[in-house]
């Protein structure tokens, strides 16, 4: 549960919508007292997790994705839904890039990179039937003074 | 994002690209195309010039490996294919030894940076902070 107002932004899947999807994460951290560097690490990790969703899930196919950011405590949920063929990223196998060639798995760079930026990572199906996946990422505590 | 395309000559003709804005999975084909163009019109020796890009997602990877390989003279793989193009990214990081001889980057931002490193991209480039010493090293 986010014991803090949560704040949701719904936009059409394409490409050109990627930039208005980071404002929205620099927006909400600073309405949730986020610092700077948490800021960019959640902001990158999300817009990996979504160029991924409108690139590999709908293929340039009309959808919607909903992307849902609140805090509780000193975690950050940013939940992200869309309508594209369930895809799971979480079982994609990591890249491990210090193997030599013959040994390393064909991965994705931007679900490694989210992975390596955030401190969690689940996914769901949805009771509507679509992919809910779920980025959580530690950040320092509010102080009272500080409740948004 | 927007590109500016400069000619300067150093001990060799050096084509800068500087890259204006966040280069993501939006735009990185304009910057392949760009590379393209300057490779098509003879330039040798390419320097991107990254001072001006707040953000890089794993797209701009693509970018800049598909732009090393135009500039060696070999078409870089389909970036609509991404899972294959980022497999040939590891198989071209691993298989050509030392860096880029005609491709080089200039003062990535700190985010930008980290992004390399934590690809092992980094090793794949020189990078250099000073416009004067990246030009000399061509």
């Amino acid at each position: 549960m986010l014991s803090h107002p949560v704040s949701t932004l719904r936009l059409s899947a394409e490409l050109r919508s990627l930039a208005a999807i980071r404002t929205f994460i620099e927006d909400t951290a600073a309405a949730l007292r986020i610092d700077h560097d948490t800021t960019l690490d959640l902001l990158q990790a999300v817009d990996e997790c979504a160029t991924n969703i409108i690139v590999h899930g709908y293929r340039g196919r009309p959808g919607p994705i909903e992307i849902e950011m609140g805090r509780n405590g000193n975690v950050l949920i940013v939940r992200l839904r869309d309508r594209a063929p369930l895809f799971d990223p979480t079982q994609l196998p990591l890249p491990d890039i210090s193997l030599p060639l013959e040994q390393r798995p064909v991965g994705g760079m931007g679900v490694f990179l989210a992975r390596r930026l955030t401190d969690g990572m689940t996914y769901r199906v949805t009771p509507q039937g679509g992919n809910e996946l779920t980025l959580i990422k530690k950040t320092h505590p509010l102080h009272p003074a500080e409740e948004v | 994002m927007q590109i500016i395309i400069d000619r300067l000559v150093s001990r060799v003709p050096v084509t800068v690209l500087r890259i204006h804005g966040d280069l993501d999975g939006s735009n990185y084909h304009e910057l392949i195309a760009r590379a393209r163009e300057v490779r098509s019109a003879g330039a040798e020796h390419l320097l991107i010039d990254m001072t001006n890009v707040p953000y890089m997602s794993s797209s701009g990877l693509v970018a800049l490996h598909s732009i090393a390989m135009l500039m060696r003279g070999e078409e870089p793989p389909n970036p609509e294919h991404g899972w294959a193009a980022f497999h040939t990214i590891s198989r071209d990081r691993s298989e050509v030894a030392g860096k880029q001889a005609n491709v080089k980057l200039l003062n990535p931002q700190p985010k930008v940076d980290r992004t390399l490193h934590m690809t092992g991209m980094s090793e794949f480039f020189e990078v250099y902070t000073d416009m004067a010493e990246a030009l000399a090293s061509f």
